[in-house]
């Protein structure tokens, strides 16, 4: 990976109840900086479909997906 | 007035429902799409008060209605009501209230606006006479929140998506979206199986660089479906079409409803007698 694409933070939603994936990703993001990066660990199914098109809609981007056994580690850069 | 004289029909089909009680009536209001205004409800709730024994009765269809009205009390109460803006029920062999989500007014999943399409609807068939009761449901979008499946013509709204290659980055972020299985994602290439895809967009809200995008917006339509002692639901007839076609395609589905109806037959058994083709080619 390129230093670039470092997270800044990291957070595991694992085990949390939807909405609360897709609100924790939310808050974290508010706190951090245009470009700085945020890594999520989230269940496959609903929290990826809701997490997705929430970062979208707030203007943040998803810059890498990949799925590891039963979740997913995704990676977010927050908007300008 | 004595009972013997009270003309009960005249008071259903205006919204009037004789109630158990004797010279009770629940009065049904024209509700559209579950939106009511706060000054509404308080008029609602000074008529309950006054001419109703205080309470409100929430129907299953978005409806609402005010029980334990006095024969007497009828004409005050309609009155009443048109004053707030509320205009009377219906009920019996007759187009019925218009159900409907918030779609894209409020819900983030929405693709359409089924509350202005409701208001359309009312006003263009609000009580029309046909054979059996109808009842019709708009969704926004394919989660069907609003159970388009359980009424005789169902309405959902639907976005068809393209992928545009040189956006795409590989991520596999709407494969594992997906929820009807229509998309792989192998070595960065992306297959889309339309036969699949039920038109929910949700690919075209998360892909990260918007490498899917809308290829065209319209109206999923249903047909058949009801509950009661019978129940089943309404099958998908036809995908996409704009808002002009959907009225054209509602008005020749209630003149198919009323030429080919025997007595006392709601529409999904219409179509199953005489076969869900011939319905389709009747009213495309
Ligand atoms: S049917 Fe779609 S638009 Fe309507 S409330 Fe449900 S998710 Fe939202
Ligand atoms: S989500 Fe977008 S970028 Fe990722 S594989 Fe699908 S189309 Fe390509
Ligand atoms: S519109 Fe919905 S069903 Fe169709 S491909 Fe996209 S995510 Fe799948």
């Amino acid at each position: 990976m390129n230093k670039d694409m470092a997270p800044s933070r990291s957070i595991d939603t694992c085990g949390e109840v939807c909405p609360m994936n897709m609100v924790r990703t939310k808050f974290e993001l508010k706190d951090m900086l245009p470009g700085e990066i945020l890594e999520v660990a989230l269940e496959a199914g609903e929290p990826v479909r809701n997490v997705s098109r929430s970062v979208k809609e707030d203007g943040n981007r998803i810059i890498k997906l990949e799925k590891l056994g039963t979740h997913y580690r995704m990676l977010i850069q927050k908007g300008e | 007035m004595s009972q013997d004289q009270v003309d009960y029909e005249s008071l259903k089909s205006g919204g009037f429902m004789r109630q158990r009680q004797h010279n009770q009536f629940a009065f049904r209001l024209r509700i559209v799409g579950g939106y009511v205004e706060a000054d509404q409800l308080r008029a609602l709730a000074k008529a309950a008060e006054e001419f109703g024994d205080g309470h409100i009765h929430l129907t299953t269809r978005q409806g609402i209605e005010i029980p334990f009205i006095h024969l007497d009390d009828v004409e005050s109460v309609r009155e009443d009501m048109a004053e707030a803006g509320l205009r009377k029920g219906t009920c019996g062999p007759r187009i019925r209230g218009i159900i409907a989500c918030q779609g894209n007014t409020v819900c983030p999943r929405g693709l359409v606006n089924p509350q202005d399409l409701a208001r359309k609807i009312d006003e263009k068939y609000f009580a029309a006479g046909v054979p059996h009761k109808f009842k019709i449901s708009i969704a926004g979008c394919s989660a069907s929140c609003a159970k388009p499946q359980e009424n005789d013509f169902g309405i959902m709204g639907g976005v068809e998506p393209k992928w545009l290659k040189e956006e795409c980055t590989g991520c596999g972020l709407c494969q594992e979206i997906c929820r009807m299985d229509a998309i792989i994602v192998e070595d960065g290439v992306v297959t889309f199986d339309r036969e699949k895809c039920d038109l929910c967009g949700d690919c075209i809200s998360s892909c990260p660089t918007d490498a899917w995008v809308i290829n065209k917006t319209g109206y999923t339509l249903l047909i058949g479906g009801k509950v009661g002692r019978f129940p089943q639901l309404a099958v998908k007839f036809v995908e996409l079409v704009d808002e002009s076609q959907l009225f054209e395609i509602l008005d020749k589905t209630i003149q198919f409803f009323k030429e080919n109806a025997t007595k006392s037959e709601r529409i999904g058994d219409t179509v199953n007698r005489i076969g869900l083709e011939t319905f389709r080619k009747a009213v495309l």
